[in-house]
C-alpha cells in the first residue's frame, strides 16, 4: 500500500527532516510513528499525500510512484488518503454535518450521495445527536470525531493521523483509539504519529521509530520504547 | 464540476458583506478608470464623426474685400469656373452673409447691430476636385494673391487644429485612464488577497480532501472577474453623460461643428469594450493574487 525507498527530505536552511528512509506498509496495517519532537514524523506523513516532495528517493502509494504524478492528479491521490490532526481543522461557521458534507461537496459528489453518506458516517462516529451543532459547541473529543468522520466519509484507502490525541485527556483518547481501530478493521491502512506511550503500549501494533530523521526501529506488535 | 451560475451571486454578495468599503472603493476605481478610457474613445469618435461630415466637401472660402469692385468679383468667379482643379463653387452675397452672421452671433446683439449688410464681404465657397490638404492649401494661396480678395480661409486649418487638440486630449485620457486602471488592478488584487486569507482554512481543508485546483480557484477568479465586469457595466450612464457634455460644448460657443457627439452605435461598442476590459483586469488581478497567495 505504501512503500518508501531511500527517501530523504531536507528543508530550506539545511534542516534534514528525513534521512534515507526505507519502509513498507501493507494494506490494512496499523502503524504507530514514534520519536522525539522534530524527528520527522509529520514530514513522513506529509510526503505520503504529496504536501511535500522528497529531495531523493521514491514513494509508492497504492502501487503508484507519486513522484511521477502530474499536478492535476494530486487531488485524486488525496481522495484516497484521509488525514486528521491534533488541531482538528474544522470550519467554525459550519455545523457538524456541514463540515462532513463539505469534504464530499468539494470533490463534486452528487447531493443524494451526500445526503445518505453524512448521516451514516455520523452514526459510525457516534455523533448523530450533534449533527446540527457548531464545532465550538463540542468537546475536544467530539471535535476529533467530526474530523475523523470528515476524513473517512469518502472511504479512503489510507488514514493519516498526526497526533490525533495530542489535545485530549486519556479517557477521551481511548475512545478515539477505539474508533480508529474500528476504521482499521474495515481494511483501511492507518498511520498514526504519537507521543502517547500509554496508547502505543496497550494497542501493541507495529511501531516505527524515527530519530533525527533516521529510521531507528521497526517492530511488529511493539511498544513505545 | 459542481460549480453553477447560481453561485456567482453568492460569491459577489460574500465579498460585499466581508468588506463593503473595500468592495465599493474597488468598484468605483474600476468605474472611473474605465470611464476615463472610454471617455477618450468617445471624444475620438465624436470628432471623427464631425470632421467626416466636413471632409465630405472640403472647402475653402474666398472672402472678397467689402470694397471690391464688380469686375474684380467677376474675375474671381471666372477664374474659379475655368480652373480644372475646382469641382464647383457657390457665391454668397452680402445679404446671405449678413443672415448667417446674425444667426452665428445671435446671442451678442451689440455686435450684430453694429454691422450692416453693406459691411459684409461677399464670398465664394469652393469645393476642389481633390480634397487633399496640400492641394487645397496651394489653391487657397493662389486666390489670396488676387486683386480684391480680403482673405482665404481653408477648412483644412480648422480640421488640423481640432485633430491636434483631440490627439492631445486622447493622450491625457489614455495616460490618466491607464494609471487609474493600474490602481484598479491593485485594488482587485488586494480584494482577492483578503478573500484568500479569509478563506485559508477552507482552502486548506479543500486541498486536504482532494478538491481539484480548478475547484479551489474558481470562486476567487469569479470574484475578480465579476468585480471588473460590474465596474465595466456601470460605465454606460457615465459615458452617455460625457457624450452629452461634448454636444453641449458646441452650444456653449464651440460652434466649429454641426454636431460633436459620438453616434449611439459607437457608444455601444465603447461600452462593451470597457466591460470586457474590466473583466480582463479582474481576471489578471485574481490570477496574480492566486499564484502568489494560494500555493496548490
Ligand atoms: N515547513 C518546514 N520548513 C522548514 N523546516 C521544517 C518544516 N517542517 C518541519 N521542519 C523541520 O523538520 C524537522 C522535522 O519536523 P517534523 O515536523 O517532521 O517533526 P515531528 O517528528 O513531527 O515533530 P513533533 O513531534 O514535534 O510534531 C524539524 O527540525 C522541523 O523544524
Ligand atoms: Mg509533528
Amino acid at each position: 500500500m505504501i512503500k518508501l525507498e531511500n527517501v530523504s527530505k531536507v528543508y530550506k536552511g539545511d534542516v534534514v527532516a528525513l534521512r534515507n528512509i526505507t519502509c513498507e506498509i501493507q494494506k490494512g496495517e496499523f502503524v504507530f510513528l514514534v520519536g522525539p519532537s522534530g524527528s520527522g514524523k509529520s514530514t513522513f506523513m506529509r510526503l505520503l499525500n504529496k504536501e511535500e516532495t522528497p529531495d531523493s528517493g521514491v514513494i509508492y502509494v497504492a502501487g503508484k510512484d507519486i513522484g511521477r504524478l502530474s499536478g492535476w492528479r494530486v487531488p485524486f491521490l488525496r481522495r484516497n488518503i484521509g488525514a486528521i490532526f491534533q488541531d482538528f481543522k474544522l470550519l467554525d461557521n459550519r455545523t457538524v454535518s456541514q463540515n462532513v458534507a463539505f469534504a464530499l461537496e468539494v470533490i463534486g459528489r452528487p447531493r443524494h450521495v451526500i445526503q445518505t453518506q453524512v448521516p451514516a458516517i455520523l452514526e459510525l462516529v457516534g455523533l448523530s445527536k450533534k449533527a446540527d451543532n457548531y464545532p465550538e459547541e463540542l468537546s475536544g473529543g467530539e471535535q476529533q470525531r467530526v474530523s475523523i468522520a470528515r476524513a473517512f466519509v469518502n472511504r479512503p484507502l489510507i488514514l493519516l493521523a498526526d497526533e490525533p490525541t495530542g489535545n485530549l485527556d486519556p479517557a477521551t483518547s481511548v475512545g478515539i483509539m477505539k474508533l480508529l481501530d474500528r476504521i482499521n478493521k474495515t481494511g483501511t491502512t492507518v498511520v498514526m504519529a504519537t507521543h502517547d506511550r500509554g496508547i502505543v503500549d496497550t494497542m501493541r501494533k507495529r511501531v516505527v521509530e524515527l530519530d533525527h530523521g533516521t529510521l531507528a526501529r521497526d517492530q511488529a506488535r511493539g511498544v513505545y520504547e | 464540476m459542481n460549480f453553477r451560475i447560481g453561485n456567482l451571486g453568492r460569491e459577489l454578495s460574500y465579498s460585499i458583506r466581508r468588506s463593503p468599503s473595500l468592495f465599493i472603493g474597488t468598484l468605483v476605481t474600476i468605474l472611473i478608470s474605465l470611464t476615463v478610457l472610454g471617455g477618450g474613445l468617445v471624444v475620438r469618435e465624436a470628432v471623427n464623426e464631425a470632421t467626416a461630415r466636413w471632409q465630405d466637401d472640403v472647402e475653402f472660402i474666398v472672402f472678397m474685400d467689402p470694397e471690391a469692385s464688380a469686375p474684380e468679383i467677376n474675375a474671381i468667379s471666372a477664374s474659379l469656373s475655368s480652373n480644372p482643379e475646382i469641382d464647383r463653387f457657390q457665391f454668397v452675397d452680402k445679404e446671405a452673409a449678413f443672415l448667417e452672421f446674425q444667426t452665428l452671433f445671435s446671442n451678442s446683439e451689440q455686435l450684430a447691430d453694429s454691422l450692416s449688410v453693406q459691411d459684409m464681404p461677399v464670398s465664394f465657397r469652393v469645393v476642389p476636385v481633390d480634397p487633399d490638404a496640400a492641394i487645397v492649401e496651394t489653391l487657397a494661396d493662389d486666390y489670396r494673391e488676387q486683386a480684391g480678395v480680403l482673405d482665404v480661409a481653408a477648412a483644412v486649418d480648422t480640421i488640423r487644429q481640432i485633430e491636434g487638440i483631440t490627439g492631445k486630449i486622447n493622450q491625457v485620457f489614455t495616460v490618466v485612464g491607464l494609471l487609474l486602471l493600474l490602481s484598479a488592478l491593485l485594488l482587485v488584487y488586494n480584494t482577492i488577497r483578503t478573500t484568500i486569507f479569509a478563506r485559508r482554512r477552507e482552502v486548506e481543508v479543500m486541498r486536504l480532501v482532494g478538491a481539484s485546483n480548478w475547484y479551489i480557484r474558481a470562486p476567487f477568479m469569479t470574484e475578480g472577474v465579476l468585480q471588473g465586469l460590474l465596474g465595466g457595466l456601470i460605465t454606460y450612464p457615465f459615458l452617455l453623460w460625457w457624450n452629452g457634455f461634448l454636444s453641449n460644448l458646441e452650444e456653449d460657443g464651440l460652434a466649429l461643428f454641426a454636431s460633436l457627439q459620438a453616434p449611439s452605435g459607437d457608444m455601444l461598442w465603447i461600452w462593451l469594450l470597457m466591460t470586457a476590459l474590466g473583466a480582463v483586469i479582474g481576471a489578471i488581478a485574481s490570477t496574480v493574487a492566486l499564484s502568489r497567495f494560494l500555493d496548490v
